[in-house]
């Protein structure tokens, strides 16, 4: 069941940092590692975040950027998310560069909860690794993407 | 009558045309606030300010977290022309920065472009023996159009340098001082790789960043070696020096830069820095009797690993030699006059 409690309640255009200083935990359901200093990696092939908004929500974009973790040992991360389900889009990426991920989201993908429309998002990386695994230092999490921000934008119709 | 909630914070363009700056307020010192920056009253992006400024944490300002970093959408505002950029508070309302953007320079530019394609051509008719005598006066009157141009030009323009090799401290006392010391710096930056972060200690210079372009400007009040930290802060260099505040030169500046190797670290102290001077009077130490340029310069890992500072150039340059000795970092004082000779204790 989803922790209601936990989602992230966005407000439309205001950039907000992953790490212990703006979102801690706030909207990470599982897959997630500690926040750290500006900045948090998923830990696992599968990282879920949940959004929350004030309908009536509509057509949005979201944008996520961060940096995959890419080393010659893993040159290739792959990314997918997923919106309450649907499939949205398919990252592959093969360098280790500040990286802006557009997450265009439709008005019919949000789920109406009461006073809120939720999202729940997947971000799937089935090639997230142990560093200590691959011979890059001693870090046991199953890395995958380092999320640095997030921003929910109105797209104007 | 309620008096409105104190706010401190500020704004500035950096070198690639982002914007950063902080948002404090000192009675919710754990309260991440939510910054508008605006261009010509309209708002482009919001953001929370909680990303870490070692500055801010030396400044007593909460934990530090509470940085901001903008970068403008790309068509906005229309890059053609002048606008002014302002950073406020979003539940107050409360603006703490404004500052200019400014658009690409008048006719000047265009003329200098032109200037500069006619003595490629006057170059290429000397090649050939026939045209010498035609080329003689054609480029007399390119130096005059040349000269003419560069006195035409109000602004003075730093050379935009993508990578820079080396972040100058420059602290800042007047406007009119300031200018002559860039203007002094200006011919060794594109060659060097130089920015220069410019360090308002007093308010006094306010009109510098419209008066030079590409310089970095911060405003704070503080000791030389917290001026070393907010250059730091601001700037991308690989190396870091403090500006002797007297007298920079260019010259001193290309010994400086010839002198740091291109990988790898060390700390170079101006000899005339150590000892400190008896009583510790860090302000008779900091002019020092010879235009070398700068006080005291180590590269940027070596900074981060080694810590705050604090006092004048004088107790910071001793710091940093006992921190290079207890860190093994190669240790360089650099002897007057100039030329000078790099040479290890």
């Amino acid at each position: 069941m989803v922790r209601r409690d936990n989602a992230l309640d966005c407000e439309l255009g205001v950039v907000r940092l992953f790490g212990a200083a703006d979102l801690g935990t706030q909207g990470m359901l599982s897959g997630w590692s500690g926040p750290e200093d500006g900045h948090t990696w998923n830990d696992g092939v599968e990282a879920t975040y949940l959004l929350a908004v004030r309908p009536p929500v509509g057509r949005t974009v979201l944008l996520v950027s961060g940096e995959p973790y890419v080393t010659r040992a893993r040159p290739v991360q792959e990314l997918t998310v997923f919106g309450n389900g649907y499939r949205i889009q398919m990252w592959r990426m093969t360098a280790r560069v500040e990286t802006t991920l557009v997450i265009p989201l439709e008005p019919e993908w949000w789920f109406q909860r009461g006073q809120r429309a939720i999202m729940r998002l997947s971000f799937y990386l089935p090639n997230s690794s142990r560093p200590k695994d691959i011979a890059d230092g001693a870090d046991g999490r199953e890395l995958g993407f380092c999320f640095r921000s997030l921003c929910l934008r109105a797209v104007p119709d | 009558m309620v008096a409105a909630a104190p706010l401190q914070g500020d704004l500035y363009q950096r070198a690639d045309g982002a914007f950063d700056g902080w948002c404090f307020a000192p009675d919710r010192p754990d309260e991440r606030l939510v910054v508008e920056v605006l261009v010509n009253d309209t708002v482009a992006v919001s953001m929370v300010a909680a990303m870490f400024r070692r500055d801010l944490l030396l400044r007593g300002c909460g934990d530090g977290y509470h940085g901001f970093l903008v970068r403008l959408p790309p068509n906005f505002p229309p890059a053609a022309s002048e606008c002014v950029i302002t950073a406020r508070e979003r539940r107050s309302r409360r603006v703490f920065g404004r500052l200019l953007r400014p658009g690409p320079p008048p006719g000047t530019a265009r003329l200098a472009r032109l200037a500069d394609e006619a003595a490629a051509l006057v170059a290429a008719l000397e090649r050939l023996p026939a045209r010498r005598g035609t080329a003689a006066p054609l480029r007399t009157a390119l130096g005059a159009l040349a000269e003419e141009l560069g006195a035409s030009r109000r602004v003075l323009w730093l050379p935009p340098v993508a990578a820079p090799r080396l972040t100058l401290a420059l602290p800042v006392e007047d406007t009119a001082t300031a200018l002559w010391q860039i203007r002094a710096l200006a011919p060794a930056a594109a060659e060097i790789g130089l920015e220069i972060v410019a360090v308002d200690r007093s308010g006094a210079a306010a009109a510098l960043p419209a008066l030079v372009r590409n310089l970095l400007y911060r405003r704070a009040p503080g000791d030389p070696a917290a001026v070393l930290e907010i250059a730091a802060e601001a700037g991308r260099g690989a190396w870091l020096a403090l500006a002797d505040a007297a007298e920079p030169s260019a010259a001193a500046l290309l010994a400086l830069a010839n002198a740091l190797p291109a990988a790898g670290r060390g700390v170079f102290i101006n000899a005339a820095l150590l000892p400190p001077a008896a009583g510790g009077d860090d302000a008779a130490t900091l002019r020092l009797p010879a235009p070398l340029g700068f006080g005291l310069a180590c590269d940027r890992g070596f900074w981060r690993d080694a810590g705050p500072l604090e006092g004048g150039a004088a107790r910071a340059g001793a710091a940093l030699a006992l921190r290079a000795h207890l860190l093994g970092a190669p240790l360089w004082r650099v002897l007057e006059p100039v030329p000078r000779g790099i040479v290890r204790p």
